[in-house]
């Protein structure tokens, strides 16, 4: 699995909505920094959203690399399954990041953008039912599925209502 | 011109006589200005200022200049203006009375720190790190020789041990104070409060210590989560404390029952102890030395260990603790009690009925400390500190405590029975 990145492209209001995560994370769960988060409000975890209208639980994006429901580990050992989850930051929201946009998709500046997780865990497009951020970019960029554009993305969750 | 005699003598006389004249008038002055001085000094309102003075100050204005330069013929009231300017500038400064207080208050912390005394430090071995994931790898040893018969090959031994590591947490706390709650705390308690922060740390370390030891699930002191062991191969279905045997080698940590802290089961942990296998089976030099437990065994504990008589009530003479018969426990083992060991339940109780007998000259518990203690304090000249005169002050540790092999351990009550 790849590692994530610093994908915070200006720091302007940085906010999370839960600061420790620890009690949220399940074994299974793998993220990167910078990856989008939502929250499952049904299972009580942190997951990454699998469609569109999954931003209505986005709780910002991921500031550290989760393997397995732990911070990623530097060495393997024959111990690995028994480590303790440690105290780990909540996904940031409020500031802009690069995100990848949808391929074949024109963005204006001031856009709204929504999730598109077919384009990958940092992907965005322009149309969509659950705004989670706005594109903060100078001109208009046509995605090609690699292109990374900087946008100021909010948190819906909790209560579905976009927040900055 | 040239004077003749007499034109000379006449214009000395009359040179005398100014001089003359100007010494009786410059007499006068100094006697009308000592007039005045000693109207100005004898007169009753300056009487009653300098008895004033004497008595709140011990000086008197009039004669002591040195110390009231008011009164020298050199004082320049703009001078003392200037002066008075300069030094209320430096009292209203940010970076004077602040930074004083804050030097006493680190003082205070790090003192704190050093004279907290906790009992892991007994039988725990701390050891520095500077890696975020420290490998452990401790090595049991080769397996067993044997008989070689004449021309046959040598039987091959291989090597076994551990494989395992441990990651540096960072636990700390931050306190906020008003300056003006520290300025007016007439008590001096509120200036002691920044001295807990570094003795809650040595704290932690001690809940997590026995928290660890003890690895049970749900272990919690004061919001404070201890984890289970973090170092529980993935071999062991049973970890830690085994009563059955552990998958490699076969070792035990824990009698099948568990049970008070009396002669018989201490007896009891010596023995399995003294027996105890490593993963390739074999016997490994264990020698029980100390015996961890709360105050709840205080007494007994101190019984076991330091009666002359066999403490556990008297036998048929000539018997095995018959009556007068030694104490075979005697200065056996050391003893460390802590306040913070947790029972069964995970609640770190004083009354706490667990108890462990360890090998304490073996480094199997392993403190491992990335940064001891750090403290900080926000800046005074910048945020909170100059914006509302908060002082904030930020204690952290970066380490982790575990137990590397829980073989040379003995959990003779985990606080059930």
């Amino acid at each position: 699995m790849a590692t994530g990145k610093n994908t915070t492209f200006k720091k302007v209001a940085t906010n999370m909505v839960i600061s420790d995560v620890k009690g949220l994370l399940t074994p299974s769960l793998s993220l990167n920094e910078g990856d989008f988060v939502c929250l499952d409000t049904t299972n009580h975890v942190l997951v990454a959203p699998a469609n569109e209208t999954d931003g209505a639980t986005l709780i910002g994006v991921m500031s550290v690399d989760i393997v397995n429901g732990q911070l990623r580990s530097a060495i393997s050992t024959d111990v690995d399954a028994s480590a303790a989850v440690p105290s780990i930051p909540g996904p940031t929201f409020g500031d802009e990041y690069l995100v990848v946009l949808k391929s074949g998709v024109t963005v204006h500046p001031g856009d709204p953008l929504y999730l598109d997780p077919g384009t990958g865990t940092r992907g965005v497009t322009t149309s969509g039912t659950k705004i989670v951020g706005i594109y903060t970019g100078t001109k208009n960029v046509v995605g090609d599925g690699t292109i990374e554009i900087p946008a100021k993305i909010g948190a819906r969750a909790p209560a579905d209502t976009l927040k900055f | 011109m040239k004077l003749s005699e007499a034109q000379r003598d006449e214009m000395l006389g009359r040179f005398d006589a100014y001089l003359s004249e100007r010494a009786e008038s410059n007499t006068l002055a100094q006697k009308n200005r000592e007039a005045i001085k000693r109207h100005c000094l004898n007169n009753a309102e300056t009487k009653d200022y300098r008895e004033s003075m004497k008595r709140r100050f011990g000086i008197d204005p009039l004669t002591e200049t040195d110390k009231f330069p008011v009164m020298k013929e050199s004082f320049s009231w703009k001078k003392f203006r200037n002066q008075l300017e300069e030094q209320l500038r430096e009292a209203d400064s940010a970076s004077t009375f602040p930074l004083f207080v804050i030097a006493g208050l680190l003082q205070n912390v790090i003192g704190m720190y050093q004279l907290t005394k906790m009992s892991y430090q007994e039988w725990a071995t701390v050891t520095p790190t500077n890696l975020v994931e420290t490998p452990i790898a401790p090595l049991h040893g080769l397996t067993f020789p044997r008989e070689v018969g004449a021309q046959s090959p040598y039987p091959e031994v291989y090597a076994a041990g551990l494989n395992m590591k441990l990651r540096a947490k960072k636990y700390g706390s931050m306190y906020s104070i008003e300056k003006e709650l520290l300025d007016d705390d007439q008590t001096g308690q509120f200036k002691q409060q920044t001295g807990a922060l570094g003795e809650y740390l040595q704290m932690l370390t001690e809940v997590l210590v026995y928290g660890k030891l003890a690895s049970v699930s749900g272990a919690s002191y004061a919001g404070f989560d201890v984890p289970t062991s973090e170092t529980k191969p993935s071999g062991e279905s049973t970890y830690p404390w085994n009563s059955a045997g552990f998958a490699a080698g076969g070792g035990k940590t824990r009698p099948s029952s568990f049970g008070a802290l009396t002669q018989a089961n201490l007896q009891t942990g010596i023995q399995q102890l003294m027996q105890q296998k490593n993963v390739l089976g074999i016997v490994m030099n264990v020698n029980p030395k100390r015996i961890l437990a709360s105050p709840f065994y205080r007494f007994d504990a101190a019984i076991l260990l330091n009666s002359a008589y066999y403490p556990s009530g008297a036998a048929s003479a000539g018997g095995v603790g018959g009556a007068f018969a030694i104490n075979p426990l005697q200065g056996i083992a050391d003893l460390s009690i802590s306040r913070f060991m947790p029972n069964n339940s995970g609640v770190f109780a004083a009354n706490s009925k667990a108890w462990y007998l360890v090998d304490d000259t073996k480094p199997w518990f392993q403190v491992l400390v990335k940064t001891p203690v750090s403290v900080e304090q926000e800046n005074p000249q910048s945020g909170e500190s100059f914006n509302r005169d908060i002082y904030r002050f930020k204690c952290s540790t970066r380490m982790n405590a575990d137990i590397i092999d829980p073989r040379f351990a003995w959990q003779g009550n985990d606080g059930s029975v």
